[in-house]
């Protein structure tokens, strides 16, 4: 049925898109542009000249700044373990949670207490207690904090792909002889792998992006991708190149995380939405 | 096999939050191994004398009130369009969340490049418009609207998603009645799809209040806090009064306001989606 209505519904599409792409078409514009260009007047809005300049700029570091590379990893390390803490925690906790009732609901609405916590209002006391306890600027300090600061998330959303499971498969291979630790690994595991994929998929984007406590409880010895990036503006030359280039690297790898999320994210939503408590 | 989570929230967690709320009730003396002393709710009382704490709260409510206002109604403009839209929807959906899966410092970079007075787009449309430019981070009120407008570039699709769940959820056969009642487009919208979606723009306002409230890396690369202080959002000045001016007691006093605003809706949000599920 073509209406009114439908071409409505493109432009308004067609007007979003545009809106929420421009950004990231300007960032890549940018990153390839020649330095002249750059600062050419009027401002062009096309694509005409091409250069890996800016890209060479922050592969290789100059004298005021670093090669991007060590960044790059750092953030890579911290986040990847975290998301795997912080993801097979959570579904040892979610099943427990929802399989078994473990810790009640008393707990439950601990775990969802702690989603609203907000960062911020951490961030004083943490900054002493990693001093006192030594994890201040330390892979081990930011990645306990990650997991931790992630976990709700992870069983939130685990939780609502354990109550969808059937018990009957795992009642079966109970009555079968499978352990209790059997029923879990051989039965509900591999079931639960889509939710397992959704969870570890937004850790990582938000260990990845995390910039706040990257940048004030660590951020000299141990530094992320997030903490290199303000480090490139300076006062005296106006790097947009430069700095174009280092974002659009930061980015990859969380976008390409993002792609195998796209497949799953409504779905994880609207199972957060409802079902968690 | 919930102990190592209930370990890692006591340690990192809750533990850290009772920690400020010891802090906020005490001064740390600028020595290093100086105990801190009691003072009660000295604290409080400073921040309420404050006149830079009173100025972020008001900068962050004006913020807030702007963005979730924009985020919900363009939201929800963008969750009918994409309720009406079938083939290609997945695709276009992952495109329109870019936004919320890039990291904010990198949102703040991008939006930075865009106000550019010299060097940036929005300037040269609006010369191609024949609209003088403006200087968009450094003066009144354009840093604020620069930062409302890469708030609601970041969170809108968001918003949208949640609220396309719940327009999935509306029966159709409760529309074709209503159609076969003599309702008009605006009357089902406004009697039945709006009614339905109640619950959904709820949990989107109040995500969105919290993100809104926890604000720092928009600002923090965007407008720097500037011009002067005008752009000096609650969560920058927290930190401000914590690593600048070293005032740990007043930057856990601030924490815990924060804390009990939010708390007061979480437990809001916990009664709604409670709620939700007893009549759903």
């Amino acid at each position: 049925m073509r209406t009114r209505g439908s071409w409505g519904a493109a432009v308004v599409i067609a007007a979003a898109l545009a809106f929420a792409l421009f950004p990231v078409y300007w960032i890549v514009l940018t990153a390839f542009r020649p330095r002249g260009e750059i600062f050419s007047h009027p401002v062009r809005l096309l694509p005409s000249g091409f250069t890996l300049d800016n890209l060479k700029y922050v592969w290789l570091g100059s004298g005021t700044s670093q090669p991007v590379l060590p960044f790059l990893g750092t953030s890579l390390l911290i986040a990847g373990i975290s998301t795997i803490l912080a993801t097979s925690l959570g579904v040892a906790c979610a099943y427990a949670m929802g399989r078994h009732r473990a810790g009640g609901k008393a707990f439950a609405m601990w775990i969802l207490s702690q989603r609203f916590l907000p960062a911020i209002a951490l961030i004083v006391p943490l900054f002493i207690l990693f001093r006192k306890f030594s994890l201040f600027d330390t892979y081990t300090g930011l990645i306990l904090l990650y997991t931790t600061l992630h976990l709700p998330l992870a069983v939130w959303l685990l939780l609502g792909f354990v109550r969808q499971l059937p018990a009957d498969l795992e009642e079966a291979a109970l009555i079968d002889g499978a352990s209790y630790f059997g029923a879990f690994f051989r039965v509900a595991l591999p079931l639960l792998r889509p939710g397992i994929a959704v969870t570890s998929i937004f850790v990582f984007l938000f260990s990845w992006n995390e910039f706040l406590f990257a940048y004030q409880l660590a951020g000299d010895e141990v530094a992320t991708i997030t903490v290199y990036l303000p480090r490139l503006r300076s006062a005296i030359a106006e790097l947009y190149g430069e700095i174009a280039a280092a974002a659009l690297l930061s980015v990859i790898p969380g976008m390409a995380f993002a792609w195998v999320m796209q497949r799953y994210l409504v779905n994880g939503l609207t199972l957060g939405g409802g079902k968690e408590l | 096999m919930i102990a190592p989570a209930a370990a890692l929230f006591l340690a990192v967690g809750t533990g850290p939050l009772l920690y400020a709320l010891y802090a906020s009730m005490h001064a740390f003396p600028s020595e290093a191994d100086a105990a801190p002393e009691w003072r009660g709710a000295g604290n409080f009382i400073d921040l309420s004398r404050d006149p830079q704490f009173l100025q972020s709260m008001g900068v962050t409510g004006v913020v807030t009130v702007l963005a979730v206002a924009l985020q919900l109604g363009l939201g929800f403009v963008l969750a009918l369009a994409l309720n009406r839209v079938h083939r290609g929807r997945g695709v276009i959906v992952s495109l329109l969340l870019i936004p919320s899966a890039i990291a904010p410092i990198v949102a703040g970079i991008a939006w930075w490049m865009l106000f550019s007075a010299r060097t940036g787009p929005v300037n040269a449309l609006l010369e191609i418009a024949g609209i003088p430019s403006v200087e968009w981070t450094v003066t009144m009120p354009w840093a604020l609207i620069a930062i409302v407008t890469a708030l609601v570039w970041q969170w809108t699709p968001f918003v949208a998603v949640i609220l396309l769940g719940g327009l999935t959820t509306i029966p159709p056969s409760v529309v074709e009645a209503a159609r076969l009642d003599g309702a008009g487009p605006w009357r089902t919208l406004r009697h039945i799809t709006l009614p339905y979606l109640r619950p959904f723009f709820l949990v989107a306002g109040l995500l969105m209040i919290i993100e809104m409230v926890r604000l720092y890396e928009v600002p923090f690369y965007l407008t720097q806090g500037g011009p002067g202080n005008e752009t000096v959002l609650s969560g920058i000045y927290l930190f401000k009064l914590a690593f600048n001016f070293r005032n740990f007691g007043g930057a856990s006093a601030m924490a815990l306001l924060f804390v009990i605003v939010l708390t007061a809706i979480a437990s809001l949000y916990v009664r709604l989606v409670a709620g939700k599920e007893r009549t759903v």
